[in-house]
């Protein structure tokens, strides 16, 4: 992994925003934050620039959003159409199939190519060094070490925005929702879902080791 | 108007997590009777659905949609704006509200997206015996709401419904609303189908196999579809994110 890294904040299915953002980040290594998919209205292609990404750039890391997670789960029955439905996954059902007609879960299986699946499936938990980790959804500050799925992806951690905590190296997440679309940064903790595909938010990057964010 | 220990009593009753709560509709204008449902609005962190205990209508909103709405010129956000009564609003939510509702021209729109939902109206007997609450309530909803904008399109101001159906001279509607809401059989909800059918000039028909498909398609353009159509499967069932984690991984 190259010095420099850019970390990618939730994308939500709003491909032109990821298109614009990849052409900035040259020379730098790409760890994608997760929630690739959802709400936004390009979920279909927001993956297949992410796989374009992964073919044409060395190793960069694609970590899991519980959006994905929701997806998976619909797919493979686990979470109802109801339920996946609520998450804002009618328009990721919507960019695969162009007309829905009676089992939508059956045709969402049929229209999604194998490689979006198998992107999906191999999406990271979390990814760690000495200095940080990344994660989805960050870690539970009253559980450090754990790297449970239900805390790093789909755990919702609000005490880490609070005064009084620093964790013991720095946190980079997406997930929380900052409604001012600027990213938060304090107390040893990024978090980079300024509102990208949900609601006509920027794309949020953070540039590491500067510590500087760039926005699309 | 609620008294202290009724506003306590209701407080308790409303599910967490919320940052606003208000009251709304006739206990909020004070022409309730004693059918009327409390109608109040709970703005949440995430989106949630709506749900009743007892007499008390909630329905759940995140302040990032009550916003949209208010920008849209929504019916629902000049409803709160007109009418809405603070039970707790810490940060000044109806405030923030007021100050982004725009007026809209007229409620074309509002009618157009409610003809739009015609198709989950589209049930048999059996399917209307499984989720009678549900379809009762939604031919309801319709109707009123295509009402109300007709009405406001006329200049009425009132979110009363009987001066709204006196000033349509819709008094053929008051019966059938008023029996759609009391009595949950499959000929109440027929009469007020084919009352929205013919106020709206819409065939309540689905061309797809599947309400789940229909909702599909319906929210490319459509939020109200898409909403209601969740609402409807929901059965009145809240739902969170949380759900994900119950699901086996």
């Amino acid at each position: 992994m190259a010095d420099k890294i850019a970390f990618i904040g939730d994308i939500h299915g709003d491909s032109d925003r990821l298109s614009a953002l990849l052409g900035k980040l040259e020379g730098r290594s790409l760890v994608f934050l997760g929630d690739y998919v959802d709400h936004g209205p390009n979920s279909r292609e927001v993956i297949d620039i992410l796989l374009e990404t992964a073919d044409r750039e060395p190793n960069p890391v694609f970590l899991l959003g519980n959006h994905e997670i929701g997806l998976l789960a619909f797919l493979s029955g686990r979470l109802s159409f109801l339920e996946y439905g609520w998450m804002g996954g009618l328009s990721t059902i919507r960019s695969y199939i162009a007309k829905a007609d009676g089992d939508v879960r059956s045709e969402l299986l049929a229209a999604m190519p194998n490689r979006h699946f198998e992107f999906l499936s191999k999406c990271k938990p979390f990814f760690e060094t000495d200095e940080f980790v990344a994660s989805h959804a960050g870690i539970n500050p009253t559980c450090p070490q754990s790297r449970e799925l239900t805390e790093i992806v789909l755990g919702r951690h609000t005490s880490l925005f609070e005064n009084g905590h620093r964790p013991s190296k720095l946190v980079i997440c997406g997930h929380y929702f900052q409604a001012t679309q600027t990213p938060f940064f304090a107390n040893g903790v990024v978090c980079l879902n300024t509102g990208c595909g949900t609601t006509e938010g920027p794309l949020t990057t953070l540039l590491y080791p500067e510590m500087t964010f760039l926005q699309v | 108007m609620f008294t202290a220990d009724q506003v306590r009593e209701l407080l308790g009753l409303i599910q967490p997590p919320f940052t606003a709560l208000f009251l709304y509709g006739s206990h909020a204008r004070g022409d309730a009777d004693q059918m009327s449902d409390i109608d109040v609005l709970q703005v949440t962190p995430t989106h949630t659905a709506p749900y009743t205990v007892g007499q008390i209508s909630v329905t759940c909103y995140t302040l990032d949609q009550l916003l949209r709405l208010a920008r849209r010129g929504g019916l629902f956000a000049r409803h709160i704006v007109e009418e809405a009564l603070p039970l707790v609003d810490p940060q000044d939510v109806l405030g923030t509200l007021k100050s982004a509702y725009v007026s809209p021209i007229n409620y074309d729109r509002v009618r157009k997206e409610v003809c739009n939902c015609a198709a989950l109206l589209d049930v048999s007997e059996p399917e209307y015996l499984e989720n009678a609450e549900g379809l009762g309530s939604l031919v309801s909803y319709l109707i009123r709401t295509f009402l109300y904008a007709t009405a406001f399109d006329i200049g009425g101001r009132s979110f009363a419904m009987a001066h709204v159906l006196d000033l349509l001279g819709q008094h053929r509607a008051k019966i059938i609303l008023s029996t759609v809401r009391l009595q949950r059989n499959f000929l109440a909800f027929v009469a007020a189908r084919n009352l929205f059918e013919e106020l709206t000039g819409t065939t309540c028909q689905r061309i797809e196999k599947s309400p789940e498909a229909f909702i599909v398609n319906a929210s490319a353009n459509n939020d109200l579809a898409m909403i209601l159509g969740l609402r409807l499967l929901a059965r009145g069932r809240p739902f969170t994110y949380d759900v994900l984690q119950e699901v086996e991984l």
